[in-house]
């Protein structure tokens, strides 16, 4: 049957719960964390919708990495087939919230060119599931030196919403005088989600939405490299470039908190307002047991709720997002329990280490 | 026994051998322990070198495996390409009791600041950190243990040397040179009696002479 594609989200929506549905239950958790062991836990996946895909990568090989792979090309085929839905608008805005895998692809391809990784290898790690397809990441990848990748992605950026070429252009000539990778990618990363939030600029309910979500993860990303960088000693130029605009936090406040010598008065500062609060205070109780970890756990895991808590509406986003989440959750947790499987954890051990399956199957019976 | 010619010379030269050897063995006796001395504590900073490669070890790696679950193997890959980088080591060389040995040490810490491994923070999660850390104090430990088990190899094999040395001048050179002295000095002392006797069976024939002599006079 062939699908065209829609500019409202009735239709859509309502396949995406049937998607939903689709998530694995409590009853094949079970089966899976109960396998005695990592051979045991494919035969049970292959028993799922994920059985394909493993079949597919059990040919290439029986290792962790393969069906890791794996998991990345269920990923990509999920969300383009929601990509495929829409038209318009809407797939303006799917494109937006999976456009950060976008910059990761573009960025491992730049990172594997500096290091003379074989294409075939750049290209085995790369997701094409935000704007950019794996025809024009493959065309990119295949060039020949970093310079010729550089200037593929300025020649073809021009027609992209996110302009990464002209950022890349910009900050060439510093790359090349300090030949740190980092002055490129945190380049790229201001200008998307600078050119992103404006993407998703609207007065719907869906835009609104996953505006929200883009400035909640800037704000994340901010607090973490607040945390990340304290006690150093940073210059103008490297506050402006680990800055990035379109969430809570202004530029001042940042400069002031990243100049901040003592540690405390900056985790108190951050877990003193706004609405990472909570998420910072609880990761602040468990500093001394999982250090600065901690933050970046809590705060992925209010992201993750805030994420599932978006299908108030039946007619918008909200339902798309939620499904991301709950498909990408589904996966990292596939992902703990097999590594945890093919190095002997215990049931026990892989179930503190998953992100709440509890929380997902509320999520989806919701 | 080797063919010995039981001479005075002879016996002089093999008195000259015992005493050089016995020179030589207590030379390296005291070589052998001087060795020792350093030897000693050398295994136990390997140990605990090796104890210590083992926790950071086994610690990076379950890191590394709860980062690539969390994260996924390929987003793990990609920062590893762009923190690909050198570690540098400077190797230089000593003698200890005239045994040359290499001495290997960092040429800067393999421990870098996050700001410059290679990949922005801002598109990398703060797990990658934590085991980046990991993974460059196993390259700080790793020239360690390099330099002090080539050490303790080097010794070993000049210990052992040493020892079996010993062994062969306390056990079978020392002895063997003292058969060889008693055997040329039982054989002189034993040529010495056979003179006397000798001496003895002439003088007798000489008086048995002279008192047929003065027989035949006084007869």
């Amino acid at each position: 049957m062939v699908q065209v594609p829609l500019r409202d989200y009735a239709y859509a929506n309502a396949r995406v719960r049937a998607m939903t549905a689709r998530l694995l239950d409590g009853t094949a958790w079970s089966r899976l964390l109960s396998a005695p062991d990592y051979n045991h836990f494919l035969s049970e996946l292959d028993e799922t919708e994920y059985g394909p895909y493993v079949e597919q990568a059990l040919l290439e090989g029986i290792q962790v990495t393969q069906v890791d792979r794996a998991f990345n090309r269920i990923l990509t085929d999920h969300f383009n087939k929601i990509k495929g839905f829409f038209e318009g608008r809407p797939r303006e805005l799917v494109c937006a919230v999976l456009s950060r895998w976008d910059l990761y692809n573009l960025k491992t391809i730049l990172r594997g060119k500096q290091a003379i990784v074989p294409n075939s290898e750049i290209v085995r790690n790369l997701v094409p599931i935000g704007y950019l397809d794996d025809v024009t990441l493959g065309e990119i990848a295949e060039q020949p030196d970093l310079r010729a990748s550089i200037d593929l992605i300025a020649a073809f950026s021009r027609g992209w919403r996110v302009r990464y070429g002209a950022a890349l252009m910009t900050r060439l000539r510093e790359y090349y005088r300090q030949h740190d990778l980092a002055v490129l990618e945190s380049a790229m990363d201001q200008e998307h989600y600078r050119d992103i939030i404006e993407v998703v600029r609207g007065g719907d309910s869906s835009s609104l939405k996953a505006r929200r979500l883009i400035a909640l993860e800037i704000d994340i990303i901010n607090h973490i490299t607040l945390l990340r960088v304290s006690g150093m000693d940073l210059d103008r130029e490297q506050l402006e470039r680990y800055y990035l605009t379109g969430g809570s936090m202004d530029y001042r406040l940042f400069q002031r908190l990243a100049r901040s010598r003592d540690e405390e008065e900056l985790i108190a500062a951050l877990s003193g307002k706004d609405e990472l609060k909570a998420p910072l205070q609880r990761a602040l109780a468990q500093l001394d047991e999982k250090g600065y970890a901690a933050f970046q756990d809590e705060l992925d895991r209010y992201q993750l709720r805030q994420a599932l808590r978006m299908d108030d509406d039946p007619l918008d986003l909200g339902v798309i997002i939620r499904y991301i989440w709950l498909k990408w959750m589904e996966v990292a947790n596939l992902r703990i329990a097999m590594r945890g499987k093919a190095i002997g954890m215990i049931e026990s051990q892989i179930r503190k280490e998953m992100l709440d399956v509890g929380a997902a199957g509320e999520a989806k019976a919701g | 026994m080797e063919q010995v010619h039981p001479t005075r010379s002879e016996l002089l030269k093999r008195k000259a051998n015992r005493t050089l050897a016995e020179q030589g063995m207590n030379l390296l006796k005291r070589k052998r322990d001087a060795l020792l001395r350093e030897f000693m504590p050398i295994i136990d900073e390997t140990m605990r070198l090796s104890l210590r490669l083992e926790r950071v070890t086994m610690e990076a790696q379950y890191e590394l495996a709860m980062a690539k679950a969390r994260e996924g193997g390929p987003v793990i890959r990609s920062a590893s390409f762009a923190s690909a980088g050198e570690a540098l080591v400077d190797i230089t060389g000593t003698h200890v009791m005239g045994v040359p040995i290499p001495i290997i040490r960092k040429g800067s810490s393999s421990m870098r600041p996050i700001t410059r491994r290679g990949y922005a923070i801002t598109g990398v999660s703060s797990r990658v950190d934590g085991i980046a850390d990991k993974f460059e104090e196993i390259i700080d430990v790793i020239i360690e243990s390099a330099d002090i088990e080539t050490r303790l190899k080097r010794l070993g094999e000049e210990l052992r040397k040493t020892n079996r040395r010993v062994n062969a001048l306390e056990n079978v050179v020392i002895p063997d040179l003292n058969e060889q002295i008693k055997f040329i000095n039982m054989s002189l002392e034993e040529r010495a009696r056979e003179d006397v006797f000798r001496l003895k069976k002439v003088k007798k024939a000489l008086e048995r002479k002279e008192e047929e002599r003065l027989r035949r006079l006084t007869g």
